[in-house]
């Protein structure tokens, strides 16, 4: 089952950050990268993830470099900052207590 | 790439003035474009339709999301230059005031007993008057 973009919405700041920590990607990479990842169970809106990855910049969370010219071209890379890294750790932890509660609810333990 | 320029521009139609996301979109959109043609093998002409076809819907784009952090990024940075302004000028005043206080009881003390008190009263203005300024910033803003 496909998971819709909007209940992922919230979380997609953490994916994105997650690759970008990874190694420094460029645009479409981010966007390959998750279609892999998630084999297409996961639509994701393109034009979402593209301003959410300028936000991220001005949020000053990740920051941008023009890379080498790889097969002609030059790419524009973006890399996490500092501030970036401690924004997913909060993200993560975030995310484990959410994850804690749902599975209160969703998955029947009590 | 013409077809990409022009979608990026009329998607910045009500927001103009945002040049660096503008090129930073086309960017990512260019770099798209170059993918699927050197790895999908598609023709330039069906690599720029795939393209604009999967950046789906325009409201998507959170355009007014982009303005304002763009405002936040802008306020953050006012406040941050202010606030080394400051700084340097807290910095400067003890400097100034150790030098005076040192001149004042070495050199001068018999002919201005009272020169490091105005010197000082006159130089506390300056961090003063900036921290006036930042505390006036912030308040505008919230």
């Amino acid at each position: 089952m496909a998971i819709s973009s909007d209940v992922l919405r919230g979380h997609l700041e953490s994916i994105i950050l997650t690759l970008i920590k990874e190694k420094d990607r460029y645009g479409y990479e981010i966007v390959n990268e998750i279609k892999a990842r998630t084999d297409g169970s996961f639509v994701m809106k393109e034009a979402t993830l593209y301003a959410m990855v300028q936000r991220l910049e001005r949020k000053e969370v990740i920051d941008s470099y023009i890379g080498d010219k790889s097969h002609g071209k030059k790419r524009r890379y973006y890399t996490i900052t500092p501030l970036g890294k401690a924004y997913l750790k909060e993200k993560q932890v975030e995310w484990k207590e959410l994850k804690a509660i749902m599975a209160l609810f969703m998955e029947g333990k009590s | 790439m013409k077809r990409i320029d022009n979608f990026v521009e009329r998607l910045y139609k009500h927001q103009p003035d945002d040049a660096e996301s503008k090129e930073a979109l086309k960017q990512m959109l260019y770099e798209k474009v170059d993918d699927l043609v050197r790895d999908e093998k598609l023709s330039l002409e069906d690599a720029i339709n795939r393209t604009i076809e999967d950046f789906g819907d325009e409201t998507d784009y959170d355009l007014i999301g982009l303005a304002k952090e763009k405002r936040r990024y802008k306020r953050q940075k006012t406040l941050r230059h202010y606030r080394n302004d400051l700084l340097f000028s807290v910095i400067a005043t003890i400097l100034i005031g150790c030098i005076v206080m040192i001149a004042n009881y070495t050199l001068l003390e018999t002919y201005f007993p009272w020169l490091s008190f105005i010197v000082l009263l006159g130089v506390l203005f300056w961090p003063l008057s900036l921290f006036y300024k930042l505390m006036n910033r912030r308040g505008d803003s919230k």
